[in-house]
Formats: C-alpha cells, structure tokens, sequence
C-alpha cells in the first residue's frame, strides 16, 4: 500500500510539471480496497475497472514503469464496469471456477447499466462480485449532491430473494 | 443536389418486392434457392457448430425462435447456455458479451434493429471498437453486433434509421452490409470468425427474398472476405454503388437504363469498412460516371465518404458531377405515401444517372 501510495504522490508531481498529460485520476487514499482484494483472490480471477487504475494494475502484478510508461506516453482509458459481468459470463460459460470483481465508483454508481448488469448478473447466476469504491465525489460532485440515496451498498438488496 | 426528386410515379408496381434477378456468376453445378433468413440461420448454426465459444445473445433470440425468425432451431439445438434470451436492455446485455469476448468467448449480440443499438452504443463503440488499440492489439474482442437496420414498412421514424455511416466512421469496427443470400452467409461466417468487432447490418425486407446459390456458397466452409466489394452487374457507362436493399433497386434501375441505351456498371459495396475503394475507383476511371445509393440520410453518409474518395483518387476520370441518392433529410414518415417518397426508389436512381450522362430528357425522338 506504502508503494501504491508514493506512485500516486509522484504520479501527482509529474502531472502537476505537465509530463503527463490529459487526466490524472488518482488512487490515493483508496489504496486497501485494490490490497484487500487482491489478498483473497488469484491471479486467475479477473478485476476490471475503470480510469482510476494505477494502484490496481500493480496489484495485478503491474510494474511501477509500465505505470509510468503508460501515464506519460498515453493516458489509459477506461475500461468499463460493465464489461466485468461479461467475464464472469465467460467465466461460468467456460466453467472456469474464478470470479470477476467489477468495480466502479460512486460516480457511476448512478448509470442505469450499473443496474441492468446488475439484473443480469443475479438472473443469470453469474460470478462476479460488484464493488462500489466510495470515495463520496464523482469527478468534482459531492455524492450527497448527485444522489437521492448515497447508500449505494443497499443497490443489491432489490436482487436478494 | 442530394439526389432524391420527389414526384408522384405511377409505377408504384416496382415497389412490390420480388426475388431479385440472380447475377452470381454461374458455376456448373445446379442452383439452388435460399432465402436470406435461411442463408443467416444456416450461417449462425454452422458457426456455433464448429466452435464452442460462439454464441448468441439477444431479445426473444431462443423461445421465440427469434424477433425475425433467423434463430429458429438453435436454441432446440445448442441449449439455453449458448443461445440467451435477454432482458429489454441492451446497454446491460451489450456490455455483458464485450466482456465475454475480453475473456476469449465469441459473441453474437442481435439487436431487434439497430435503433436499439444506441442504447448501447458506448459499448461497441468504446468498450469494444477501441480495444485493440488503446491495449496495444493486447486484446481482441471477437464480437458481432447484427440485426436489421435501415427501413421496413411502416415501423415509423425511429425505427427506420440506417446506421451504416455512423458506424463506418469509426476505427476499430468492421461494418457489413449483406444484400443477397450469398452475401449472407459469407459475410456472417467471415464475422463470426473475424478477431474484431463486426456490425453486421441485415435488412428487415430482405430477410424473405430467395436467391441461387450454389454447392459452394452452401458448403460449411463458406466464407467471404471483408473488405471487397462485388460488381453485381459489369457496365460501361456509369457506375452505381449500392448497399443491402439498394442493391435491388439498383439492378433493376440498370435493367429499365439498358433500353435507353445506357450500360450501367452496378456495384454491391458488402463492406461499408473497410470501404472497398480500389474496386470504386477502377470501375469509376472505366466509366468516368458515379451515382452513389444508399437509404440512409444524406448528409455525412456512405455517399459523401465514397465521392470524396473519388475525388482524391480519380477526380480527372470523371466526365460528370458524382450524385448522392439517399433517404430524404426528415425523420422517417409513417404513413405510407410519405414513407415511400422518403426512401430512394428506382425510378430516382434511373434519373440520377441520366442527369449524369447528360441525357436528361428521355430519348424520345432517337430512331
């Protein structure tokens, strides 16, 4: 996590000296979630995410100069939530025995997709875990001003029968 | 001048439609008659035969055989784990087989038409076009988007729009535009096969018309290449490209054009991206005339692309203005007369392509 951390504050140096260009979307603060997670699963299991990656991608066994490397030649996209119900899909259709964590943010906590992956996964039985990294701003907007209801853990209950 | 004169005909006759007039070329063997629905079906099935990881995802796909009946049988034959009947959300169930084919499966995603593709057009677009570059051709995403597109009959303005050009203009995605049987199957099993996003845009009215095919096109191997268009009918005089439905209109256009004495040089474009320019532009430095068709709108369309190709490629070839015939710049009617006269019909392109040979006023006085 102390490594996630010093990656972040000096991704946050070269972006501020404008060696990285576009945006910069850092994971500081949120370090244990990626920790946390990767500490119970394997490397046969599948995290997808979106553009607020770095720490991820090194607890994927990233290294901090493809990190660099890719920062300052090329801002990674994002890749979306969404897709990480379609490995679990591929995950059960291949009876592989792994799991996806799809992860996204509260900002995106409020898409509709969110919701219709959501549906799909619990109608079809799918392996994929569902996880809201809560930082309570999505971009610049405070959740409690984006959202009727901040508890976005609660989105789940509606799927429980 | 986009092409698209609207006066009342009274030949509404060619509007009825009929099996279009086979111009394969003739191999030895016996013809048979297949129609688009059945050329798809036997596609999709020998796909999924031959490779576990196709499946079919989609709105009413498995038990109800499919919106359009081009899933009949699979579902009897391949189960419920490879062919998905889904729920009414296609943002949910695009995203859902982008990420099964980040994963290695191959996907089929039918859309009931491709208006509902905008419900999830940020998954084709960003979640599956973009791939392959933004990781280094580290992942592929083997998928195809397919269903009916452009106009049917009486479906109202939106459910008839043609979504070739937008599609088209993005890297990263192949676009598709079957017209014939043969063309159906080929093209789809080129899809399935193909390592990238493929939109595969079929035609509603299409789906029933029978065409020959032969033993080759029938054989499980069949298989077209993307990218290269076929000179439906050789010409001298003028070259029409066309695509899906328009194809028809086209031949037929070319057919009334041969008794006034123009020989019309019909092109059935197959794939909208990659465009095939090296076959427009050779067809066109040997006629020196262009009319593009298409049913979709005019502006920014596969007409404007495959013009201004002309003009960087063959400008000095050309004896004649290149015309654009597309569908009228509104929303697509819903009352009959209306619809027709929003759609390109044949007597347009046989006017469009004798403003371009000049010969505007019918040769009534010719002995």
């Amino acid at each position: 996590m102390a490594l996630m951390r010093r990656m972040e504050i000096a991704a946050d140096s070269l972006y501020k000296a404008k060696l990285i260009r576009g945006f910069c979307d850092l994971y500081d603060g949120q370090e244990a979630v990626a920790v946390g997670m990767e500490a119970v699963i394997t490397k046969k299991d599948c995290i997808i995410t979106a553009y607020r990656d770095h720490c991820t991608f090194i607890g994927r066994s990233g290294t901090l100069l493809e990190v660099f490397a890719e920062l300052m030649g090329r801002q990674a996209g994002c890749s979306k939530g969404k897709g990480g119900c379609g490995l679990a899909f591929a995950q059960k259709y291949s009876k592989d025995e792994t799991v996806t964590f799809a992860l996204y943010g509260d900002g995106a906590a409020n898409q509709g997709q969110l919701f219709e992956a959501l549906n799909i996964s619990a109608l079809w039985d799918l392996p994929a875990i569902l996880v809201c990294e809560n930082n309570h701003h999505g971009m610049g907007t405070t959740e409690w001003r984006a959202s009727k209801s901040p508890a976005y853990y609660k989105l789940g209950i509606m799927f429980l029968v | 001048m986009l092409g698209v004169v609207r006066k009342k005909m009274l030949g509404q006759s060619l509007l009825k439609i009929r099996p279009a007039v086979s111009m394969l070329r003739s191999y030895s063997s016996a013809a048979k008659q297949m129609t688009v629905r059945d050329a798809l079906n036997s596609a999709l099935d020998e796909e999924m035969s031959a490779d576990q990881k196709v499946f079919l995802m989609g709105e009413e796909v498995g038990e109800y055989q499919g919106a359009y009946k081009i899933s009949k049988g699979l579902l009897e034959k391949y189960g419920p784990e490879r062919v998905l009947d889904t729920p009414i959300t296609e943002a949910g169930f695009a995203g859902i087989a982008v990420g099964a084919a980040y994963h290695g499966l191959k996907p089929v995603v039918e859309f009931m038409t491709f208006n509902f593709s905008m419900q999830a057009i940020d998954h084709i677009i960003n979640s599956a076009a973009k791939s392959n570059y933004m990781s280094a051709g580290q992942m592929s995403v083997p998928i195809v988007f397919r269903g009916p597109n452009g106009a049917a009959a009486g479906v109202g303005a939106q459910h008839s729009q043609c979504y070739a050009a937008w599609y088209a203009s993005c890297p990263g995605l192949k676009v598709l535009t079957p017209y014939s049987s043969e063309d159906a199957r080929g093209l789809l099993k080129a899809a399935i096969r193909d390592p990238d996003p493929v939109v595969f845009l079929e035609n509603e009215l299409l789906y029933g018309e029978s065409f020959s095919v032969s033993d080759e096109v029938l054989d499980s191997s069949f298989c077209l290449p993307i990218g290269k268009a076929k000179i439906e009918r050789v010409g001298r005089d003028v070259t029409i490209t066309a695509f899906s439905k328009m194809v028809g209109h086209a031949l037929k256009a070319a057919e009334i054009l041969e008794k006034d004495g123009i020989d019309a040089e019909v092109i059935n474009l197959r794939s909208i991206r990659p465009l095939d320019r090296s076959t427009i532009n050779a067809s066109v430095r040997k006629t020196n005339r262009l009319i593009t068709v298409e049913e979709g709108f005019p502006q920014h369309g596969v007409g404007a692309e495959i013009c201004a190709s002309v003009v960087e490629e063959s400008f000095a070839y050309l004896d004649a203005p290149v015309e654009r015939i597309a569908g009228a710049d509104v929303p697509m009617p819903y009352a009959a007369n209306l619809e027709r006269l929003a759609v390109p019909q044949v007597e347009d392109i046989v006017r469009a392509v004798k403003r371009a040979c000049y010969r505007s006023v019918p040769l009534a006085a010719a002995a």
